[in-house]
């Protein structure tokens, strides 16, 4: 009796409730861009891991033809030291990827910080986010480019440099977060029964602000690397001769007329790791963001070009004026 | 009205406060001495410590503070190590290729993004709407310093059409000084204009949407007269917003964009003195753009305050 058993195994899979992770991983299938835009981060970040591995050629070692064009020995040709260009793209990779995280990371950690603490006590706010918004109302290009001034080329003062810079944006998420829930009953309810002020934000808080979080440090991620091959390009970066992408741009610039792909292939992956990212970004907050989930189920269509409309792309010096700008973007995706 | 201006005006002091502070550190926490920089590497202890007393660099650091900020209202942002010349004389002779391409940029954006956004609102959901989104959607996806690379690629190198690198002054006829500008004005107006289609699109749809709308329609007025006489009127009000809130942006945008082209501005004058370790004229011009960039959008906000009463209120 082949129906019975199958209608056993059904009913067992509809009975038994899928666990929340996995119902976390099946959304993320479920989510085309997510997918899209993770997989090419993921492939990225294995080449930058293991592509180095790969290639016959040092990134640093000088070749004997200067900018020849791609060939079987050499896929994307040599720069104008007759250095293996692919290699210094895969190299440059572990430089460029490398920085975007290690800012993500750090700014992840500071903002979390100081946007918690300024979320639960009064002073700490009235300091710490006039301190960010004064950070923030630097253009966050010329803020790098005068710390990096300051500091000197140097791979890691470009990680310092645009933690400083991006630390105010994640701050300013994770303290508005922070803010929506600290007033909820559970929260008087911990502090009635004595749980301690650091205990309270960091057990019953801070997984909270975990969504918003994940999100825009996967933006600042993108603007990292985006402000970095900035500030390499302009040669207040990462120092010649390690390759990075922006430095490898400055050289193409300088040699466009005899040799064009240097600036193609440079150009190409960051565009193509910004994108990956930003998709990846708009793919988790339309997941994680129950707000944007209901509207999802309503429009498709659109929904691809939201994140690219997020509070940090309109002009931030004035926040009082966003959550308007905001409501207005949204509009469309919210029909009455 | 009066409360609100005051608010806005008040609010501004404590961002310009730590503005004035984190430049004012960044000079001062600079490993190695100024005087050091400027002898050079055969100078003598006695020579630098002379050159800093000049410069009135041994005085404690809370006296160099007060004294810098007083100058900085006074507009002495002191003298470059290198030109010889004030860091204000600098930036005003390198401001006008700057602000001509933030410009440009800016009327650029507007002429395409505008028009293009109130037609993908009228036609919304159809084939033309989904491939202007998709376009700007990608002019949003390239940072600007590369779309200018690309464009002298293709119109510089390939073409031909238009000189890669250079600037020549309005002074030499206005086609030699547009075309110097026209590929960096582009890069730096295309992702603006993206974030203008989308602004105009849903700002049109939400207005589309209203009763008064259907009142118009239902007269038999034509989707023409719909679209241009009544909607547009009330939709422009957050296009003019962000617009003017742009301003800003592109004059930033513009000191990055400009380097690509080897444009005089203050991109050029910022990058040159990074190379030349001349710290004065970096501070001075990044003080100089942020203020700049505060004070528009300060005024955009105002202005949107007048135009409408709902912020005002806020």
């Amino acid at each position: 009796m082949p129906n019975v058993s199958s209608t056993k195994v059904l009913t067992q899979r509809t009975l038994v409730a899928p666990s929340k992770r996995s119902m976390f991983v099946r959304k993320i299938m479920g989510s085309r861009f997510t997918v899209f835009g993770g997989s090419i981060v993921i492939l990225l970040a294995l080449l930058a891991i293991v592509g180095p591995l790969l290639t016959p050629y040092n990134p640093l070692e000088l070749g004997p033809d200067a900018l020849a064009g791609p060939s079987a020995s050499h896929w994307m040709g040599t720069d104008e030291f007759g250095r293996d260009l692919a290699t210094r793209i895969l190299y440059g990779a572990r430089t460029s990827l490398g920085i975007g995280a290690s800012v993500a990371l750090i700014t992840a950690f500071f903002g979390a910080t100081i946007g918690l603490l300024a979320s639960y006590y009064r002073a700490a706010d009235n300091i710490l986010m006039r301190i960010m918004d004064g950070l923030m109302a630097f253009p966050s290009i010329l803020l790098a480019i005068s710390l990096m001034a300051a500091l000197g080329p140097k791979t890691e003062n470009v990680v310092l440099s645009l933690s400083v810079v991006f630390t105010p944006y994640i701050a300013r998420v994770v303290r508005s977060a922070a803010l929506s829930i600290k007033d909820e009953l559970y929260i008087d309810a911990a502090r009635v029964q004595g749980v301690s002020d650091l205990r309270i934000i960091l057990k019953h808080v801070a997984p909270n602000i975990l969504s918003p979080l994940v999100v825009q440090v996967t933006f600042i991620f993108a603007d990292a690397i985006i402000n970095e091959a900035s500030l390499s390009f302009l040669g207040a970066g990462v120092p010649a001769p390690a390759p990075s992408w922006g430095s490898i741009l400055l050289a193409g610039k300088s040699v466009i007329f005899e040799s064009s792909w240097m600036v193609i292939f440079a150009g190409g992956i960051i565009i193509l790791s910004v994108l990956g990212l930003n998709l990846l970004g708009d793919g988790l907050r339309d997941l994680l963001d129950p707000h944007v989930q209901n509207i999802r189920k309503k429009r498709k269509p659109f929904l691809i070009f939201r994140g690219l409309i997020s509070s940090r792309r309109v002009p931030a010096a004035f926040a009082d004026v966003e959550p308007l700008l905001e409501d207005q973007v949204d509009v469309d995706e919210n029909p009455k | 009205m009066v409360k609100f201006l005051a608010r806005r005006l008040l609010s501004t002091i404590p961002i310009l406060l730590v503005v004035l502070t984190v430049v004012f550190l960044i000079i001062h926490l600079t490993p190695g001495s100024p005087a050091a920089v400027i002898l050079g590497d055969n100078a003598t202890d006695d020579q630098i410590s002379n050159l800093n007393h000049q410069l009135g660099l041994d005085a404690p650091l809370y006296q160099q503070y007060f004294l810098w900020i007083a100058d900085v209202f006074r507009g002495n942002l002191g003298a470059s190590y290198f030109l010889g010349q004030s860091v204000t004389s600098a930036i005003i002779s390198h401001i006008g290729p700057t602000f001509a391409i933030a410009m440009l940029a800016e009327i650029i954006a507007v002429t395409i993004a505008i028009p293009l956004g109130i037609y993908a609102a009228s036609r919304r959901g159809t084939v033309s709407d989904v491939s202007i989104m998709g376009v700007s959607l990608l002019g949003m996806s390239i940072p600007s310093f590369l779309l200018g690379l690309f464009l002298a690629l293709i119109f510089g190198v390939n073409l031909g059409w238009l000189p890669v690198a250079g600037y020549e002054p309005l002074s030499s006829g206005v086609w030699n000084w547009f075309q110097y500008l026209i590929l960096a004005s582009v890069a730096l107006g295309s992702m603006q204009a993206a974030l203008f289609v989308r602004m105009t699109r849903s700002s049109m749809l939400d207005v589309l949407r209203k009763d008064y709308i259907r009142t118009v329609r239902a007269k038999g007025v034509k989707e023409r007269g719909v679209i241009y006489l009544h909607a547009l009127r009330n939709a422009s009000l957050p296009i003019l917003t962000v617009v003017g809130q742009s301003v800003g942006g592109l004059i930033t945008g513009a000191v990055v964009t400009e380097t690509i082209f080897n444009i005089p501005g203050l991109g050029q004058l910022i990058v040159d003195s990074i190379q030349r370790r001349d710290l004065p004229v970096i501070q001075g011009t990044v003080l100089f753009i942020t203020f700049a960039f505060i004070f528009v959008n300060l005024i955009v906000d105002v202005l949107y305050g007048v135009l409408d009463p709902r912020v005002r209120l806020k």
